[in-house]
C-alpha cells in the first residue's frame, strides 16, 4: 500500500507479512452483488453443496432464504446450526449462535448477509465481526454482501439510489477476503425477476423499490460492483507481484492528505479521500487543525470532526490533529514535511464572516501548495449516524459579560474625568484599552459586548450633543464608525490570541502531566505502587473511574482501581476476560460487547499484552474523544512498560537466587564428596595393603597401617557426626536439655575425648571454684568444646599451649578458649562461623569440613548463649568466647579446683 | 614387572598423611624407593630433574 520498493527486487515485507498471517486463518469468500435479488444466497448455497460433495464439513451458521423455493431446496442435506434467541423490547429476535459454531468447529461455515447488525446483547454489534472471530479460529466462511453496504461507497450509492443504507461493512473486510465472487445479472434480467416476484424486498423499502429497480439505477450499481471487483483483482495482482518481487508498474510513492473541518460534510470528504487513496494505492492521512476556536467551535462541530476522524481510522487512514493558528499554513507545513502529493480540500462555503476577514482555507491552500496537487471536492451532506452528545452544552456564563460591562463603565468614568484635559480622540483610546482588556480577560463574546457598549457610551457621553444618542457633526459619525471598526478588529485579534494561548496552555499541561507520570513510574518499585499511580493518573486526566487487571492463572483479576472500592460485576468481568484473551478492546464504544458499561482495553508492550485497563463514566454517551483516546493509549503504554520492568526485575531476582542456590548446592556436594572419600580411601588402601601384603610387611609398618585405619575411621565418624548435627540444627529438631550442670564437669569430659588430638599441645585450664551452675545441655555443650579444641589443635603449632578459662561477668558466665596459632585473618572474623568457611591458606595436615564452628554457634544459640571470635592482642592466636546467662536461682558450689588433665 | 636396572624410584604426592602412609607401606614392600611430597611444585621440579621414575599424584591437591 504505497511502499515504494520500485528498484528493489526484494519482496515487499508488507506483502510477505500478509501472506504469513493468512496461514492460520480461515478463508473468507464473499459473494458480492450489485443489488438484492441477483442470487447471491443461491450461488453461495450451490458452492457449499459442491464442497459438501467433496466431503468437506459444511455447516450453515445463518442463511436467509426469504421463502424462495429454489433457495430453500438448496438447504437439503446441509447441517443447520440452531440460532440464538434474544428478547429485545418485547420482540424475540434470532441471531447466529457464534459460540455454537465455534464449538462445532466445522471446516466451512455459511454466514449470510455480512452487513447485518446483531441484536443488542450479542457479543459483537455487527455480523462481520462475528465472521472475523470465526476466521481467527481457523474456520472458513462463505458470506454474501451487497455493494451498497461497502463503507467507502456508502455515499456514492446513496446518491444513486436515494436510499442511504445504515448497515455498512468496512473496506478492510473486502480487502482481506480471500475470494470475491461477483454475482452479476444484467439490469433487464433483474427487473424481470422482480416482476416474477423472485426478489425479496424488505417492507421499509417498498416505497423506494420503483426507483431502486429502475434500469439506469441498476446499471450504475452494476458498474460500481464491477469496478470494485476489478480494483480488487488489480490489487491482488500487485500483491502477488510484490510478494514474488516481480518488477511492475509500481505507482510512484503517493501520499494523500485530506483536510477535515467540522460540519455535516466531513464524513463524505473522508470517504472520497479513501477512494482516491485506493486508486493511487497510496497511504492517506486525515488532518484536522485546531485553531483554538476563532469562531468558537460548537459542540456539534467538534463531534462531527471526532466522527470523521474515527471513520478515517476505520477506513485505513491515519487521523492527525494539529494545533495551529493559520489553518492553511499548518496544512501546507505538514504536507511538505510528510511528502504529501495530493491534498483534498472542501469547496469553500459561501460567505461567512470568516471569509470577510481573509481568504478561505481552500484558496490559500491552492495558492501555497506549490507542487502538491489540490483536489477540491464537494462532498454530500451526511446526517450524523450517531446522535453524539458527549458533554452537555454549558449554560452561558454571565460573569464575563458582567465583567466586560463594568470595565466599559470604568473606562467611561475615566474618560469623563480626562475629558477636561484631553480631546475626545484620546477618550476613544481609553475605550479601546478597555475593550482589549476585555478580550484578553474574558474572550470573544464579552469583548464584542464591550465594543457595542463602548460605542454607545462614546456617543452618549462624549459626542455632541452630549447625553443623547444622536450625533451633530458628520466628522464625528466617521470617527465613531472607524472607532467601531478598529474596536472590532482589535478585540477579535486579542480574543483569538487568548483562545490559542488557552489551548497551548492545556496542551502544555497535558504534556507536563504525562512527563510527571512517566517519572512517577520510573520511581515505583512495587507493583502496587505502580498500579495505584497509574489508576490515579488515568482517573484524574480523563475524569473517569478506573480498574486495572493483571493476569492471574489463566485469566485476569482486578488488582487496583480508582476509586479503590470499585468492583466489577460478572458481565463486565467477562468483557475484561475477553479483552485479555483476544488482545483487543472490548466493551462500551468498541466492536465487541458494546452493551457493557465499562470499556476495556489491553495494556501492551512489544512482548504482548500485560494487563487490562477498564474505564467507566456514569454519564451516557461516548466515553472518549479521539484526543482522550490517544491520551489513554499513551498512559496505558507507559504503565505497560512499568509493569514489564517490575515483572522482569522480579524474575531476574528469582533467577539470581536460583543460580546462587544451585551454586551452593553443588559446592556442598563437591566438598562432602571429597571429605567423605578421602578417609575412606585411606582406610581401604591401608586395609587392602594389610590383607594382600601382610607377609611382606614388617611389624612397624603393619602397626602404622592399622593406626591409620583407626584414625581415619574416627575422622570419618566425626565428619558424619558434624553433618548430622548440622542437619538437626537446621531442621529445628534440636531440643536442648536444661539441666543444671557444673562447668568443670563438661570441660573435663571434653578434654578427655580430645586427648588424642591434643597430644602435641599443652593444655591449661582455669575454672574458678565458685562458678554458678549453668542451665546447659551437657551433650551439646561438650560437642561445642570438642569442636573448639579440635579447631585449636588444627591451627596451633605443636608444642604451643591451649588455654581454657572461665569467669563470671555480670549476669553471664564467659568461657574462653585461647590458642597460639596464626589467629583469624583480620577481614574474616565475621565469617568464621559461616557454614563451610575455612581459613584460606595452605592446608596443613587434617583439613576440616568447615562446619565445626557453625555447629558451635548453632548449639550455643539454641541453648540461649552467644559465641564470638577475636584475635589475641598480646600475640598471635585466636580467642573464642562463649557467653551463657546465669539461671535465676542457680546454686553455688564450693568445690576445690580440679587438676589439669594433660 | 621385573626390575633389572636397579630399584625404581616412586614419588608419592598427596596432602593427606594417611594416604601417603599406606601407599608407602604398599610400594616399599614391593621394593620401590618411595619419596613423599605434600605439594605439587616440588614434584614438577623432580620430574624435570629426572629424579624419579614414577609419580603417584593426587589430582585434588589444594
Amino acid at each position: 500500500m504505497g511502499e515504494n520498493t520500485g528498484t528493489d527486487r526484494r519482496p515487499s515485507p508488507d506483502a510477505l507479512l500478509k501472506e504469513a498471517q493468512k496461514a492460520h486463518r480461515g478463508r473468507l469468500k464473499i459473494f458480492l452483488g450489485a443489488a438484492p435479488g441477483v442470487g447471491k444466497t443461491y450461488e453461495m448455497l450451490t458452492a457449499a453443496q459442491a464442497r459438501k460433495r467433496e466431503d468437506v464439513d459444511v455447516v450453515i451458521g445463518v442463511v436467509e432464504t426469504h421463502g424462495r423455493a429454489e433457495t430453500q431446496a438448496l438447504l437439503e442435506g446441509l447441517e443447520i446450526m440452531p440460532r440464538r434467541t434474544i428478547a429485545y423490547r418485547g420482540h424475540t429476535l434470532t441471531e447466529m449462535d457464534l459460540d455454537g459454531v465455534l464449538a462445532r468447529k466445522p471446516h466451512l461455515a455459511l454466514v449470510d448477509e455480512l452487513a447485518h447488525s446483531n441484536a443488542p446483547g450479542s457479543r459483537h454489534p455487527k455480523r462481520y465481526l462475528d465472521v472475523e472471530e470465526l476466521l481467527t479460529a481457523g474456520i472458513d466462511v462463505y458470506s454474501t454482501l451487497n455493494i451498497q453496504h461497502v463503507e467507502s461507497l456508502n455515499d456514492v450509492v446513496a446518491r444513486i439510489t436515494r436510499i442511504r443504507v445504515r448497515e455498512t461493512v468496512p473496506d478492510s473486510v473486502l480487502e482481506t477476503a480471500d475470494e470475491i465472487k461477483l454475482i452479476d445479472l444484467t439490469p433487464t434480467d433483474l427487473i424481470q425477476r422482480l416482476n416474477e416476484g423472485k426478489v425479496y424486498v424488505p417492507k421499509q423499502a417498498e416505497r423506494a423499490v420503483q426507483h431502486y429497480f429502475a434500469h439506469g439505477n441498476l446499471t450504475a450499481l452494476r458498474e460500481l460492483a464491477l469496478r470494485r471487483t476489478a480494483q480488487r483483482v488489480d490489487s491482488q495482482m500487485v500483491d502477488y507481484m510484490r510478494s514474488h518481487a516481480i518488477e511492475g508498474p509500481w505507482p510512484a510513492g503517493d501520499r494523500v492528505l485530506v483536510c477535515i473541518e467540522g460540519g455535516p460534510r466531513a464524513t463524505g470528504t473522508v470517504r472520497h479521500a479513501k477512494r482516491l487513496a485506493d486508486q493511487l494505492h497510496a497511504p492517506w492521512t486525515a488532518l484536522n487543525v485546531e485553531t483554538g476556536g476563532l469562531r468558537g467551535t460548537s459542540q456539534a462541530e467538534q463531534d462531527s470532526v471526532a466522527e470523521a476522524l474515527r471513520l478515517a481510522e476505520r477506513l485505513g487512514g491515519e487521523p492527525v490533529v494539529l494545533p495551529g493558528q493559520n489553518v492553511a499554513a499548518t496544512i501546507i507545513d505538514y504536507a511538505r514535511s510528510n511528502n504529501v502529493t495530493h491534498i483534498i480540500a472542501r469547496k469553500p462555503q459561501r460567505s461567512r464572516w470568516r471569509q470577510w476577514l481573509g481568504q478561505s482555507v481552500t484558496h490559500q491552500l491552492i495558492a501555497r501548495a506549490g507542487g502538491i496537487n489540490v483536489h477540491v471536492i464537494e462532498a454530500p451532506v451526511e446526517r450524523p449516524v450517531s446522535a453524539v452528545k458527549a458533554h452537555p452544552h454549558g449554560a452561558v456564563e454571565w460573569f464575563p459579560y458582567l465583567g466586560a460591562t463594568s470595565i466599559v463603565a470604568l473606562a467611561t468614568a475615566f474618560g469623563v474625568g480626562l475629558n477636561h484635559l484631553f480631546s475626545i480622540t484620546n477618550v476613544a483610546l481609553v475605550f479601546l484599552t478597555g475593550i482589549l482588556i476585555d478580550a484578553v480577560l474574558f474572550g470573544r463574546g464579552p469583548s464584542l459586548l464591550a465594543c457595542l457598549l463602548s460605542a454607545l457610551a462614546y456617543n452618549f457621553f462624549f459626542l455632541p450633543p452630549l447625553y443623547t444618542f444622536t450625533i451633530a457633526e458628520p466628522e464625528n459619525v466617521v470617527a465613531l464608525f472607524f472607532f467601531g471598526v478598529v474596536a472590532l478588529i482589535a478585540s477579535n485579534l486579542a480574543a483569538r490570541m487568548r483562545a490559542q494561548a488557552l489551548t497551548a496552555q492545556v496542551r502544555a499541561r497535558t504534556t507536563d502531566e504525562l512527563y510527571q507520570f512517566s517519572r512517577k513510574l520510573t520511581v515505583a518499585v512495587t507493583m502496587d505502587d505502580l498500579l495505584w499511580a497509574t489508576a490515579h493518573q488515568i482517573a484524574r486526566m480523563l475524569k473517569v473511574r478506573v480498574v486495572l487487571l493483571l493476569p492471574e492463572g489463566e485469566s485476569v483479576a482486578v488488582r487496583a482501581g480508582y476509586p479503590p472500592e470499585d468492583m466489577l460485576d460478572e458481565a463486565d468481568l467477562a468483557a475484561a476476560k475477553w479483552c485479555w484473551e483476544k488482545n483487543r478492546a472490548a466493551g462500551r464504544d468498541s466492536d465487541t460487547l458494546p452493551g457493557a458499561k465499562w470499556l476495556f482495553q489491553p495494556m501492551r508492550t512489544g512482548r504482548g499484552p500485560l494487563g487490562v485497563v477498564g474505564i467507566i463514566r456514569d454519564e451516557p454517551g461516548p466515553l472518549l474523544t479521539p484526543d482522550q483516546q490517544r491520551l489513554l493509549d499513551s498512559l496505558s503504554d507507559q504503565a505497560a512498560l512499568g509493569i514489564e520492568r517490575i515483572t522482569l526485575a522480579r524474575d531476574l531476582h528469582q533467577a539470581r537466587l536460583q543460580a546462587e542456590t544451585d551454586r551452593l548446592r553443588s559446592a556442598l556436594l563437591t566438598s562432602i564428596s571429597h571429605d567423605l572419600r578421602t578417609p575412606l580411601a585411606s582406610i581401604l588402601g591401608s586395609a587392602t595393603s594389610l590383607r594382600s601384603q601382610h607377609t611382606v610387611l614388617d611389624e612397624e609398618t603393619q602397626s602404622a597401617l592399622l593406626t591409620t585405619i583407626v584414625e581415619e575411621a574416627n575422622r570419618l565418624n566425626r565428619f558424619i557426626g558434624n553433618l548430622l548435627d548440622m542437619t538437626r540444627l537446621e531442621s529445628g529438631a534440636l531440643h536442648p536439655g536444661t539441666d543444671l550442670v557444673v562447668l568443670s564437669d563438661v570441660v573435663g569430659a571434653a578434654l578427655q575425648r580430645t586427648s588424642p588430638i591434643l597430644a602435641e599441645h599443652r593444655i591449661e585450664v582455669d575454672l574458678p571454684a565458685d562458678l554458678p551452675m549453668l542451665s546447659l545441655d551437657m551433650v551439646l555443650f561438650e560437642q561445642v568444646l570438642f569442636n573448639l579444641l579440635d579447631n585449636a589443635a588444627k591451627y596451633a603449632p605443636p608444642g604451643s599451649s591451649i588455654r581454657l578459662a572461665a569467669g563470671q561477668e555480670g549476669s553471664n558466665v564467659a568461657l574462653r578458649v585461647t590458642d597460639e596459632g596464626p589467629g583469624v585473618p583480620a577481614g574474616e572474623i565475621g565469617q568464621v562461623f559461616d557454614k563451610f568457611y575455612r581459613v584460606k591458606g595452605p592446608d596443613r595436615g587434617k583439613a576440616g569440613t568447615g562446619l565445626g564452628l557453625a555447629i558451635c554457634r548453632g548449639f550455643i544459640e539454641v541453648m540461649g548463649g552467644q559465641i564470638s571470635a577475636a584475635n589475641r592482642t598480646d600475640r598471635s592466636g585466636a580467642v573464642f568466647t562463649i557467653t551463657v546467662p546465669v539461671p535465676a536461682n542457680a546454686p553455688r558450689l564450693d568445690v576445690a579446683v580440679e587438676e589439669n588433665e594433660a | 614387572m621385573t626390575v633389572d636396572a636397579g630399584p625404581l624410584r616412586v614419588l608419592v604426592v598427596d596432602d593427606e598423611p594417611a594416604i601417603r602412609r599406606f601407599l608407602r607401606a604398599g610400594l616399599s614392600s614391593q621394593g620401590y624407593i618411595v619419596t613423599e611430597l605434600e605439594t605439587g611444585l616440588p614434584a614438577v621440579d623432580a620430574a624435570r630433574r629426572g629424579a624419579t621414575d614414577l609419580i603417584v599424584l593426587d589430582l585434588g591437591l589444594p
